[in-house]
Formats: structure tokens, sequence, C-alpha cells
């Protein structure tokens, strides 16, 4: 199939999705869901052009609408991406950014760091931040006006526009329209993944791409096959039945562990929108949605009153990646990049462990829809420099975005062969020296579209893609991605997470329908009612 | 030299001038400043210098436009404390709730177990005894309430244990009606034996001889620990009290926030969590600054009227008179 | 006279009593001050024993149990070996033993003058420095001022950026010096007499008779420097300079963080179960702390009796 997205295509999905998403969730019957929500105007033109990387032929074709390309195996012979030598040049690049993995070796001892540095032609000096720290450290940085040359900037950082162009290079001139052909590997990434760098019709940074497809309902295969059960639940009734089934008190086995993403996979039924819906420029949040939520949250009860949650669902955060392991509970929403890491972390405990994902099937029948996650994890700025430094810069990040199949994704994503992998027919599999060194995140600057690739296990590969198919046929992505609104930056999240208080107790009918309501009310009052003002702003400027 | 007076005894008479050489006495208390001098500087330059960053909680600072540029904002980052809004007050109230509950409960129990400790047959039992009590100490909050919830959640070790029993499921964590006797017995665990430590050092120095003037007396055990042991610890005890009182408005941020999943804001939420779990600090530094004066404010009140108490009782508190 | 104060302590090791002198208490009161301090001990035990046990347990125990296990059934150093490889552990190991030992020999330097510059009424500036400690507990300053401060000193990246900012603690102070002026007044006023020099004062009366409060101090001070790692964060940009707590948060705030898919690095990396991981990782960390424990305890507990000063 043709890689190659045209804008013009993405716009086109784009209204579909939008003029979907106006029936008011019967999107369902839209097959052409698209990779993201573009709106439609002038402002899209500053972004970059995307030529697709075509080197090396997957053996699962990717489409255009967002599933990903699969590989059985690593190339043979991987192409050498940059065949004229080292591509940048001159003083140490100073970045700073997030780490969710255990801190790497400096690179006095990191052998793969010290590759990366050659690979590069200059010396790369990370400063690594743990990821719960970022936020204070990164306003230390802007405060103390020391500023790497380039910094990780988190979506919802304060005050980002005035930010950025009082500190960061507009990248614009450089990577806008045709520009960006210059750097043939940033060139590959995708336009939505852009999307999210552009503010006040400037190009401030370069994305992370991640996959679109967002999340995924995964389920223990393994469970589900020793009980003969359908793991393609028709509606509710049949998830509920499937739960039910799967429940079994006396060996502390459940169906669902943590309550919120259950109930996301039952909003997902019921058609709802991801996060901001947008209607003829007018935003709406979902769960303002009352009916629709009200029949979510009370689905959400029976699910509770049949008993297959977990008993410490409720009052547990971050250990149902552990209970989905051991089999303490048999089906769990999680990022779809889980998948191989289900099977790194528990086989070894559980050798016949195996894990299928489900699309969210219409609350009575018919297709759901599956939202989309962010197309881009952040974006990754420059300090203010002389275009020269600006150039090399750019062709650092260029060679820290060359995609699968090329050396440089091999020694960024694996190491130095035979010091931290060792090749098993063409695939690189780590050691244990791999698994310290790898963990450098120069991911978190900028990195290649992600692929489906599971060298342990290249069977997982076809069930992933498949699964993709399916979820990209009714995928549904936030419309106010990729838009600032400063009131839901500063005071967005944390009161997201007080209304999903108010709906944990609803789920456990310890409050009534009128306390979410009054909930939503206070959301509207507090950030929800300026947020939906400047989201449309944004909208509109973009537009114009 | 005459017989030395127990420490506890002298302490209180310590504030009585003793006749010193005049000529010598002026230069002696200029020296006592010189020893001073270092650690104050130090204090001085890493702590009230920076606090003079706190006037950006009368500003709409933003980092990148610096303290000097930032405009100013007048009472807006106080607004919080004016709302009257209804999870304000609970806030509020929760908070007070709790420095009460642990002012009561927490605060006496390493005294309690200072004294048991202290009055333990055998030197050795009582070192190994105390090397176990103080290592909860070192645990991070997060593993705390992991450990606790292993223990007593509804799939934890005492509800499987009863549910083996067919004696069925006692909720303890996530039940509201207990959030606060959790919260409770947590700091009790991670912290009393930890507390201990100030105290058994200011045991260490009671006056054995005592103890043996009381028996000769025909004191009690129990009268002997009236009379000889606690006026020992009867000083650092109203001081620690006092220090404590000056952080009332804060209580386990950390630890609450990783609970408060599950529960109901209205009986979980503290001051702290409020401000956080509004949004109003994420970014807002300015506001982060007015928390952190209002906080400071109150403390002063407290720790002022209650070292003023101190002293109407009789006692020295954190300062002489 | 002050021959007579250094005179050490006399060891009183007699089994049957604790406190010379002390009348007895009552069987009965016995007895129940024995089942509670056992059940204070069972409660800490426990946990522990369940901690240091998953430390060494296998993953395949750990995903049975879900949780801590009781004893490991198929002992394994696994995640010991997941966190020592890549030597960054043993050099934060390093840089943290660097920090706290000077970080505490200066702080109680510090400490020990300021408290005894301020244990006399009649010193000079005594009330408005105290005033200042009192109030420095009370009105903390903001992360973005100090972090001002200590750039303008130029310590960014320096290991006096882990020490200073910290030096001095407000409560040590307050409670060294509270023990200090518990001390016999007499004592003091004879020494001065005699002409001692206050230096003399201090560290011929003062600290022997102050043994126990000051390895309290001491030791509150060497586990702040332990367990600080905000600051480390904060000022150090250099990975290769942080200290162990810094290091062993990215493997367990940062492994419990992961969840979010988007964020989870790919390849990922296949470390043991995070229950294994972070037991052995609480063990690592404690472990100096509990070799340390027992050498100060002994001044701790025992103290000076001042019945032994009369000689």
């Amino acid at each position: 199939m043709d890689m190659r997205l045209s804008r013009r295509s993405v716009l086109h999905a784009g209204l579909g999705i939008a003029a979907g998403a106006a029936l008011g969730g019967s999107l369902t019957a839209c097959g052409d869901g698209g990779a993201g929500v573009l709106p439609p105007a002038a402002g899209r033109t500053v972004l970059p052009d995307y030529v697709p990387y075509t080197a090396v032929t997957p053996d699962f074709p990717g489409t255009e609408q967002g599933v990903l390309n699969g590989f059985y195996h690593y190339p043979a012979t991987p192409v050498r991406a940059f065949p004229d030598g080292p591509p940048a040049e001159g003083d140490p690049f100073r970045f700073m950014t997030i780490i969710y993995n255990p801190v790497p070796p400096p690179v006095s001892r990191n052998r793969l760091w010290q590759e990366l540095n050659a690979y590069l032609g200059a010396d790369l000096q990370l400063e690594i931040v743990p990821s719960t720290d970022y936020v204070t450290k990164f306003s230390l940085t802007i405060a103390g006006g020391d500023l790497p040359d380039g910094m990780l900037v988190r979506p919802e950082a304060p005050q980002k526009p005035g930010l950025l162009s009082a500190l960061c290079e507009d990248l614009t001139p450089y990577l806008s329209g045709s520009a960006v052909r210059r750097y043939p590997y940033l060139a590959n990434l995708p336009t939505m993944s852009w999307r999210n760098c552009v503010l006040n019709g400037r190009i401030y940074g370069v994305p992370m791409p991640r996959l679109n497809s967002g999340s995924a309902m995964f389920y223990r295969a393994d469970f589900l096959a020793a009980r003969s059960l359908n793991p393609e639940p028709a509606n509710f009734a049949e998830f509920l039945q499937l739960c039910r089934d799967l429940t079994d008190p006396s060996q502390t086995r459940y169906a669902c562990g943590d309550p919120l993403t259950t109930f996301y996979f039952v909003m997902e039924m019921l058609g709802s929108p991801k996060d901001w819906r947008e209607e003829n420029g007018r935003f709406t949040w979902y769960l303002e949605d009352t009916d629709r939520v009200r029949q979510g949250l009370d689905a959400m009860r029976q699910l509770v009153r049949a008993g297959v949650m977990h008993p410490d669902g409720f009052s547990t955060t971050g250990r149902f990646k552990d209970w989905f392991g051991n089999g303490q509970i048999a089906i769990n929403y999680d990022g779809a990049t889980a998948w191989n890491d289900y099977y790194r972390s528990y086989r070894s405990a559980s050798p016949d462990l195996r894990v299928g994902a489900m699309v969210a099937p219409g609350f009575d029948g018919g297709p759901g829809v599956h939202w989309a996650g962010p197309s881009s994890f952040s974006m990754f700025s420059l300090k203010k420099a002389a275009p020269a430094r600006i150039e090399q810069l750019l062709r650092a990040l260029d060679a820290l975005a060359t995609p699968f199949g090329t050396d440089g994704y091999l020694l960024r994503k694996f190491g130095v062969p035979g010091h931290d992998f060792d090749f098993r027919e063409s695939d690189p599999i780590l050691n244990r020296t791999g698994t310290t060194e790898n963990t450098l995140p120069a991911m978190f600057a900028t990195d290649a579209p992600q692929v489906l690739y599971y060298p342990d296990d290249p069977s997982v590969v076809p069930e992933q893609y498949a699964w993709q198919q399916k979820a990209v046929s009714v995928l549904i992505s936030d419309a106010a991605e990729g838009l600032y609104s400063a009131a839901d930056a500063a005071r967005g999240g944390p009161n997201r997470d007080l209304m999903f208080q108010t709906l944990r107790s609803y789920m456990q009918e310890r409050n009534t329908w009128d306390d979410v309501l009054a909930g939503i009310n206070r959301w509207r009052t507090v950030v929800g009612d300026q947020s939906r003002v400047e989201y449309e702003q944004a909208w509109q400027q973009w537009a114009v | 030299m005459t017989t030395l007076r127990p420490a506890t005894e002298l302490s209180n008479r310590a504030s009585s001038e003793v006749p010193a050489p005049r000529t010598r006495r002026a230069t002696r208390n200029r020296v006592l400043f010189w020893f001073a001098l270092p650690g104050a500087t130090l204090l001085f330059v890493f702590h009230y210098i920076p606090l003079l960053g706190n006037v950006i909680a009368f500003q709409a600072y933003q980092p990148f436009i610096g303290i000097l540029h930032s405009p100013w904002s007048g009472l807006d980052n106080f607004a919080f404390l004016f709302t009257g809004d209804q999870a304000f007050l609970h806030a509020v109230v929760n908070t007070l709730e709790l420095t009460l509950i642990q002012v009561v409960f927490v605060f006496p129990a390493p005294i309690v177990l200072a004294l048991a400790l202290h009055s333990l047959v055998g030197e050795r039992v009582k070192q190994v005894i105390q090397n176990i009590l103080y290592l909860p100490h070192f645990l991070s909050w997060v593993v705390v309430v992991a450990v606790f919830q292993q223990m007593l959640g509804n799939t934890g070790l005492v509800n499987v244990f009863l549910r083996a029993q067919e004696l069925g499921t006692w909720s303890i964590i996530g039940n509201p009606d207990l959030f606060q006797l959790v919260l409770t017995s947590q700091v009790m665990w991670k912290d009393t034996g930890w507390g201990t430590i100030l105290f058994l050092a200011a045991l260490s120095r009671v006056d054995h001889d005592l103890y043996e003037a009381a028996a000769i007396d025909g004191a009690s055990r129990w009268r002997q620990i009236w009379h000889v042991t606690l006026p020992a610890l009867r000083g650092l005890v109203i001081l620690l009290l006092i220090l404590r009182l000056g952080d009332a408005l804060s209580v386990g941020f950390e630890q609450i926030i990783l609970q408060q999943t599950g529960l109901d804001r209205s009986v979980t939420e503290v001051l702290d969590t409020y401000v956080y779990n509004q949004g109003l600090v994420a970014g807002q530094w300015g506001v982060s600054a007015a928390v952190g004066l209002v906080k400071g404010m109150v403390g002063v009140i407290l720790v002022l009227g209650a070292n003023k108490l101190a002293h109407l009782l009789g006692e020295e508190g954190v300062y002489r008179r | 006279m002050t021959t007579l104060l250094r005179t050490s302590p006399a060891p009183r090791r007699r089994t049957y009593s604790a406190i010379p002198g002390q009348t007895p208490g009552s069987p009965p009161w016995r007895v129940l001050k024995s089942i509670l301090l056992l059940i204070c001990v069972l409660l800490v035990v426990l946990p522990f024993v369940a901690i240091i046990s998953t430390s060494f347990a296998d993953a395949a125990q750990v995903n049975r149990t879900g949780g801590f296990v009781f004893w490991p059934e198929n002992p394994t150093l696994e995640s010991y070996r997941a966190i020592l490889g890549g030597g960054i552990v043993s050099q934060a190991l390093l840089v943290s033993i660097g920090v706290t030992v000077v970080g505490t020999a200066l702080s109680l330097a510090s400490s020990i003058t300021l408290a005894y510059g301020l244990s006399r009424p009649e010193a000079y500036g005594q009330r408005p420095i105290l005033l200042m400690l009192l109030f420095s507990m009370l009105f903390v300053p903001g992360v973005i001022p100090s972090f001002l401060l200590v750039q303008q000193l130029g310590l960014i990246n320096t290991y006096w950026a882990l020490i200073l900012p910290t030096m001095v603690n407000a409560f040590n102070v307050i409670v060294l010096r509270s023990f200090f002026t518990s001390l016999p007044r007499e004592l003091i006023d004879a020494a001065r007499i005699d002409g001692a020099s206050e230096w003399r004062i201090l560290t011929r009366i003062v600290l022997p008779l102050s043994k126990a409060s000051v390895a309290v101090i001491g030791l509150f001070y060497a586990v702040g420097y332990w367990n600080a790692f905000f600051n480390a964060m904060v000022y150090i940009n250099e990975s290769s300079m942080w200290p162990l707590q810094l290091v062993l948060r990215t493997y367990v705030v940062n492994n419990a963080a992961i969840g979010a898919g988007a964020a989870a690095a790919d390849p990922g990396v296949p470390l043991p179960p995070s229950q294994a991981l972070q037991s052995a990782i609480l063990v690592l960390s404690i472990l100096p702390i509990v070799i340390l424990y027992p050498f100060l305890q002994r001044h701790m507990t025992r103290g000076v009796m001042l019945g032994a000063v009369k000689g």
C-alpha cells in the first residue's frame, strides 16, 4: 500500500471525524476514520511536507489512517542512514529530557551512548530528569535562564506560547513545507505529530511521534481460551457476561481492575468523543454529554454490583499491570505499546501467558469507537541560536529519528552488537548490558515513527496488526489535540482527577447523580468554560 | 566542688543570673556571638535571602519573565482563601481534625514507647528492640502505603485469611469511615520508633541517684516515673509540641495524595492536597508562595501563642521570656 | 575540677535492672509491657521480613503472590544484579557516602557552635538569632528563589549544592540548644571563674556532657543527607554525579509511572518484577543506616550520668 499521506487525504479524514462526531456518537459507520483532526484552513500550510521513508518494505504495510508498519524481522543488512559519514559537527549538544526508566550508565561507561555520539558526529550531553520531577526542573531551568540547546516541552507547559516565542527558536524557516526535505528522517514523521509542535502558526519544535491508536483493552487470551470464552463480545451485555465468566473470587481472580479505564471502554462502546469534540467551531467536553455519561456510569454500577471488579481496584493506583501479569485480573486497558511489555515482563513467570486485545463493540451491538492517543508525546524545542548552529542541531535530531531498518535505529534501540545484544538470525536480542544502556532517553528528543516488531516472538505481530486495523477503522481523536488553552494547561489535569473521583464514588453507589451533575458544573466554572473559549479561539486562529 | 543537683531541677533555675566578673562578661557575651555567627550566616544566606523571593505571592509570576518584570497582581493569589468553596472548607476542617488527632495520639506515642524502653531490663534487648523499631522511618510513603494495602486491603493478607475462615471481608482500606484511623496508624507505624530517639537521649541524662533517693523515700514505681522520669522530659516535650503546632496546617501531603483514589474528597482532602488538586500550584508559583505565606502566618500565631502559654505555666518553651 | 569532668561515665552493666536504683515494676505490669513491646516489634519485623524476602524472590513467586512474599522459595540475586549492573548505582553510593560524611561533619560543627552561642540568654544577639531560627521553620523559601541563589553562587553541578543549603537545620539547632541550656549552670560558671575560655568550656564540659544529644542530632543530619534527592535533582545536571537516592528514584517512581503507554520505551527493559526490585532498592538504601546506627546508639542511650561526675 502506498504510505504517502497527502495533506488532502488527512484533511478529508479529519473532516470525516468531525462530521461523524456531529451526529452525536453515531460515528460507528464511518469507516474512513482518520489519523486525526486537522482544522480546515490555511494555518496548516506551515506544516512540514510528509515524505515517507521507503527503503525498507514492511511485512504488514501501515495505512495513512494510522495503522503502523509491521515487521517480522529486522533487515539482515540495516540501511546506512548517512552513507557520507556523521551528519552533525561542532560543540556538544546539551539536551534536557525526561526519563521513565532507570537512569542509564554515564557516557564514560556506556558503549551505546559513545557509539551514538560517534554516529551523530558530536557529543550528546543529556541532562536527564526523572519523569515525576520534570515540571519542576523545567520551570527552574527557565527561571535560571541558562537553557540547554534543546529541551522537551510538555504539552501542558504553563504559558507555553509566550515562553516559546521568548526563548525558543522559530523553526518554521527550517522545517516548513519543502524545507524539511533537507532532513529526510524528520520528513518521515507523520503530519499529525507535527500538529503538536505548531503554536501561533509557527513551528517551535520537533515531535516525538507515538502511535495514535492510543490504548487497547487487553485480555488474557490464555484464560479465555481455557474456558472457551469469546474474546469479541458483541455488546455491553455480552461484555458483562464475559466478565462474570472470568471472575472467581475464591481464586482472587477478577475481570477488571481499574474502574476509570474500564469506564473509558464503556464510553467507547457508547460512541463517546475522546475528551473534546468540535462541532461547527463549538467545543464540548465528553463528560458534558450527560445522557451518555449517565448510561456509562450505570453500566459501571452493573459491573461493580456483579462483583467483576477487583475489590482493591478503587483504592489502588499503579498495580494493574502486575495484577494482569499475575492473573488477578483478566482484562486491562493500557497503552497499546504495553502489548510487548506484558510478554517481556511476565512471560518468564507465567509461561502460558497470551495477550489479546479487543476493540469496543457498540453498547447495544454494532461497532463502537476507539479513542486515539496523542500523536506526539511532547515537543522538543531549541534554544535561540545562530542559523548554522540550529542546522547542526536539526541534523542531530534528524539522526535521532532514523527509522526502523536503518543502522541508527538499531543503535538507538538495541545498542552495539556483541556488547548490548546478539543477533538471532537478523534480529537483535538484548542482553543484560543492553537493557541498562538502551534506557538512554534519546527517544524523548525525537524518534522514528513506531512500528510493530517483537524480535523475541514475531508471531505476535500479525495479531497486533489485525487489532490496529480494527481499532483504526473506528478511530476518534481529541479535537483539542495540538491546540493550546492556558486554563486547561494550568488547571485542567487536577480538576479532571477531581471529576473522576466523583465518578468513582458514583460507580460505588456512594453518591447520587446530582453529585455528578454538580461536579460537572463545578468543572465548568473552575476550568471548563474558560478552556472551551480558549480552544475555540485557538481553533479559529488556526483556521484563519 | 559542691554536689551537683539533677539537671532538671537546675534547668529551671538556669535563668537566674549567676554572678560573674562584670568586666569579663561583656566580652564573653560577644565571644558567644562569634560562636553563633557561622551557622547563623549560613541560615541567613540560604534561607532568608531566597525568602525574599516570596514577593511572587503578590505577582502573576512566570519563570521566563522573572521576578523583576512579572506584573503585580495584588491579592489575586490569595483568592483561594475567600471563595467559600465547599471543598476548601472540607479541606480546612479535615486538616485541623487530623492535626488534633496527631497531637493527641501520635505525639505522645514515642514518649510512652521511650519510657517503656527506658525501663527495660537488659541493655542488649533494649538496643535490639530499638534497632528494629526505628526502621520503618526509612520507608518512603509509597512503600508504607503499599505495605498497608497488601496487609489490610480487600484482597490483602488479613482479608484473604478472614475469607478462608468464612468470616467475610472487613473493608479497611478504601472505607471512608476508617480513613483517618488508617492515616493515623500509618504515621504511628512509621515514626513512633524513630521518635523515641530524642526522648531516649533526654532520658539518658536522668540522674540515677534520684531513683535511689526516691526509693529510699518509699516511692512506688509509678511515683518514680511521675516525679523523676517525666520531669526530665518535660522541657523537651513542650518544645517539640510547640514546634509541631507551627506545622498545624501541614499534614502528610504525600501520604494522603497516594490514598485519595476511591474515596470521596470531602473525606480525604486536606489543605495541601486541596491547593494541589485544584491545580492552584501547578505552574502557578505565585499561589504556591501565597499558600506558604498563609501557613507561615498561622504557624507564627500558634507558635508564639503556645510559647506564651508555656511561659505562663512556668516553662521555658522555645525561648525565654 | 575539670579533671573531674573528664571522667568518662562508669559503665553500668547490671542485667537485673535497667536503671540502677529504680524500683522494679510489679509483675503484671512487666508482663503487660513485654507483650506490648513484642507486638510493636512484630508489627515492624513482619513487613521487613517480607521486604527482604521479596528482594530475593524470583519472578515466578512474586508473580504468583501478587505482592510481598514471606519466604523466597528459589532465592535469587536477580533484583540486586539488575540494580547494580551498569555501575551507576555503585558510583552513586560513593557520592552519597561522601556527601553524607562531609555534610554531617560540617553540619554538626556549625550547629554545635550556633546552639552553644544561643545557649545563654545574656549572649549578644541571642534573641534575634533564635527568633530567626524559629521563623525559618515556619516560612519556607520557594524552590525558584533558592535555585537562583545557588546558581548565582556558582554552585550548580557541584557537590556543595547538596550540602550548603541544608547545612544548618533550625529544628536540629533548637533541639540541641535546649539540651545545652539544660546543663547545670554551676558547672559552666565554675569553669568561667577558673578562667576557662568559652572554647574550652564547650569542648571540655558541654560536649562531653551532651554526647547523647550530639549523637542524635548527628544522626538526624546524616539521615537527612542520605535520604535527600530533591536538591540533587534540582542542582545537579550530570547524572554521573547523582547521589544514590536520586538514581534509585528512577527505578521506583518511574517504574510505577509507566503505564501511560505513550511514554514507555520501545523496546522496553525486561526488569525483575517491580515488587522485587523495589524491595531490593529498599534494602540497599537502608542498609548503610542499619550498619551505622549501633555505633551511634552506644552514645545515645547511655549518655553521661551526671552522678558519675561527682567523683
